[in-house]
């Protein structure tokens, strides 16, 4: 079921004051948390990578 | 129909009491979301997961007019708030808010507040116990209770991480979350080290601080952008650790040179004294790891076991979660300075013993700590003891205890007053005395009271 919600009610439920620059600010950290994920994902592909092909080498040495 | 004191910031409904039992009146203005809630499957995802307590609809109650719902949620038999929990307590708070907040986002609604209060342990968990929390989510939105968020859980988190595990106190000055300027302000410097303090705490305090008088510009959100704030708060918050310091209430049974067959004895006089008597709630006054409250775990009793040191606190409230013990309520509190009533009028949030009604209060190896350690005398404390419970189990230490001894090691002895009969007399005054027995392995006195009728 789709409700139409004016602007103003919007306002009204939400009660709290969420701070004028919460916006902003909340693009600042999901910006930079995003960018810390990314690198750190990055990060560790790149050790999987080369720990996998020492992994490799050492079975293969084993074998 | 009256609204709680405390019950009056949001206009989607309010708590009341009828027959004294909590109810909660939804408003006109709120069904949208209400129905939304119920209908899109969130409700039951949320109480089937435990996040959310459940309710009932209760059509037949008298309704105001503009109340369209009655709810009658499941009845919480203790509320504790944040300032008494431990670490892991108020961490897995934040977490249950989280874990609400992600839920409702993948159902197309968002959590519009975040404070502690929502936040109630039932059965040994935390869950949210305000069901009018959830709007209609929109995409373009950022949280509207991010700053909430922050300043109730990770504002008293990472004081307590990087200051001192006593620091969730601060809710007591700042029942509405610690103002993050304020926690900046407290906060070493390799708290600023670690990315996710410098974003929560440090930078949107500054951001604040400039871009208040700052003319707002529209910016846009995204739903990823959203995702990746809950979900960055939440791996933060979970893979906290709290502060490593001792106190002298570390590893008491262990370390102590009380030995292992007087705490046996005392094990079998309690169970003795409270077998003679029936009981639902029993609280426990500085229960320490909780040695005697354990006694009943997993029992239909409801244990409220007490004490100052949140390391013993801590320690028994992650002893019931990793043993999934649901009936035993550990808390911090100090009996010097019980949590005091707050909020508007100092009537948002009644003090301690307001709220906790037990059957039987055990009161072990505590008197000698109150009147020789903080000179409270004897008839104040019976005079407490009365105003708690029907019954009281109560140890007496004499002076003659090498614990006595110490704690009188470095003082004068101003205490004429505290010997066994002097005790025995004041008790007497409200009390009747049930049982009463020495013990064969030290200098004390083990005392069943039953309150005397006014």
């Amino acid at each position: 079921m789709m409700y139409f919600r004016p602007f103003s009610i919007m306002n009204y439920l939400l009660y709290i004051d969420p701070g004028s620059s919460s916006m902003i600010i909340q693009m600042i950290v999901a910006g930079a948390l995003g960018a810390v994920f990314f690198f750190k994902n990055g990060w560790y592909k790149i050790k999987s990578f080369f720990t996998r092909e020492e992994k490799k080498e050492k079975s293969e040495s084993e074998s | 129909m009256k609204a709680l004191a405390s019950s009056y910031k949001d206009p989607s409904g309010y708590m009341f009491m009828h027959e004294q039992e909590l109810y909660r009146a939804v408003n006109k203005i709120y069904l949208p979301q209400y129905e939304k809630l119920m209908n899109s499957g969130l409700y039951t995802e949320l109480t089937k997961e435990g996040l959310l307590i459940s309710h009932q609809e209760e059509p037949k109650l008298p309704k105001a007019a503009d109340v369209v719902k009655i709810l009658k949620p499941v009845q919480i038999p203790l509320i504790s708030y944040a300032y008494e929990w431990s670490f892991s307590m108020l961490q897995d708070a934040a977490l249950c808010t989280l874990q609400n907040a992600l839920k409702a986002i993948s159902f197309g609604m968002t959590l519009k507040d975040a404070n502690t209060f929502n936040i109630q342990f039932y059965q040994g968990k935390p869950v949210l116990i305000d069901t009018l929390s959830f709007d209609f989510y929109h995409e373009k939105e950022s949280w509207v209770a991010y700053r909430q968020f922050c300043e109730c859980f990770v504002a008293p988190l990472v004081l307590m991480k990087y200051c001192n595990l006593s620091l969730n106190k601060l809710l007591l000055a700042y029942p509405n979350g610690i103002p993050l300027t304020v926690c900046k302000s407290m906060l070493p410097l390799k708290a600023k080290l670690n990315v996710h303090v410098y974003l929560h705490v440090f930078l949107q305090s500054t951001v604040q601080q400039r871009s208040s008088s700052a003319p707002v510009r529209k910016q846009v959100f995204t739903k990823q952008k959203m995702l990746t704030l809950l979900n960055g708060l939440y791996s933060f918050i979970k893979n906290m650790k709290p502060a490593a310091d001792k106190t002298t209430w570390d590893n008491y049974y262990e370390e102590t040179i009380l030995s292992k067959q007087y705490l046996q004895e005392k094990k079998e006089l309690v169970s003795k004294y409270l077998n003679q008597i029936s009981f639902s709630t029993l609280l426990d006054l500085g229960a320490n790891e909780g040695e005697f409250s354990l006694l009943y775990k997993n029992t239909d009793k409801q244990i409220i076991a007490v004490d100052e040191d949140r390391h013993c606190i801590e320690k028994l409230y992650v002893t019931c979660k990793t043993n999934k013990i649901s009936n035993v309520q550990p808390l911090i509190l100090d009996l010097m300075a019980p949590s005091a009533a707050i909020g508007w009028n100092n009537e948002e949030r009644d003090t301690f013993f307001k709220r906790v009604k037990p059957d039987v209060t055990l009161a072990l190896a505590l008197i000698h700590h109150l009147c020789i350690a903080h000179n409270i005398s004897i008839p104040q404390i019976i005079s407490l003891l009365h105003s708690i419970s029907e019954y009281v189990i109560i140890e007496f230490v004499e002076k003659a205890d090498p614990k006595v001894e110490q704690l009188l090691a470095n003082r004068k002895d101003i205490f004429e007053d505290y010997h066994l009969e002097g005790f025995r007399q004041q008790a007497l005054q409200k009390f009747d005395i049930i049982a009463e027995q020495s013990f064969s392995t030290a200098s004390r006195t083990l005392f069943l009271l039953k309150r005397k009728a006014d």
